[in-house]
């Protein structure tokens, strides 16, 4: 699916690990790792929601449309 | 009434994590019995034949080895299927049974009875018997049913995969 999750870049800008969001967030490590690494494959508008509050961006800044043919996607089907 | 508590009986049963794990022992033992089953099945379809030979002095020559040559394949596919039938159920003790592996185990199940109605349309010309067009009916109709099943089995696979990647 070419939609990425840049959530560990809004992570690094905001200084905030994994663990803390998680927790700020309400869900599983396991499940943020899923988002993190664009292996789900649907999102909660109360995930997001949440997501936004904690890290006070924008859906936009975290989800973002990539070509087919963008070597990104393609590391997304490899993993 | 009766026949519908009956079955709810029987489901409550299943629901139990023994009734899976107690089947799971009594297809390994099917298995070490049809294996042997299927190893001394010359000397037993002898010894049965030879029985009836008494009877019918034809019966002997003319169906020896045309049963044999249908058993064996029979046989085989049907060890095919408790194995992958055994596979299912491991993953139902584990309480994961909603996997890919199991759509791949019952697409495999349906192709294995689909063999066994092919055997039995063959075994139609060469044994003379009214189980051979039951067995072929049987076989076909549960061939078509576990198609399906495995197609219904795919889409709930899908749909939990879904939900599960759901964040």
């Amino acid at each position: 699916m070419p939609i990425i999750v840049n959530l560990d870049v809004m992570m690094a800008k905001r200084k905030m690990s994994l663990n803390e969001l998680a927790l700020r967030v309400g869900i599983t490590l396991a499940n943020l790792s899923i988002l993190k690494n664009s292996k789900a494959k649907a999102v909660r508008f109360s995930t997001l929601d949440a997501i936004c509050k904690a890290l006070d961006c924008q859906p936009g800044e975290i989800l973002e449309y990539i070509e087919e043919d963008d070597p990104r996607a393609k590391l997304i089907i490899k993993e | 009434m009766k026949l519908y508590r009956k079955v709810l009986g029987f489901l409550k049963i299943a629901d139990k994590k023994w009734f899976p794990a107690l089947l799971e022992k009594a297809i390994v033992l099917s298995m070490i019995g049809g294996s042997i089953i299927l190893l001394a099945l010359p000397y037993i379809l002898d010894l049965w034949m030879k029985h009836y030979q008494v009877y019918d002095q034809t019966y002997y020559n003319n169906y020896y080895m045309p049963s044999l040559m249908i058993l064996y394949p029979s046989g085989l596919i049907g060890l095919g299927i408790l194995f992958q039938a055994r596979g299912i159920l491991k993953k139902v003790i584990l309480s994961e049974p909603f996997v890919a592996e199991n759509v791949k185990r019952i697409k495999y199940i349906a192709r294995f009875t689909a063999m066994l109605c092919g055997i039995y349309a063959i075994a139609l010309f060469c044994i003379h018997s009214v189980f051979v067009p039951i067995l072929f009916i049987v076989f076909g109709l549960t061939a078509l049913f576990t198609s399906v099943f495995g197609e219904l089995f795919a889409r709930a696979v899908q749909y939990k995969e879904e939900n599960d990647f759901t964040i």
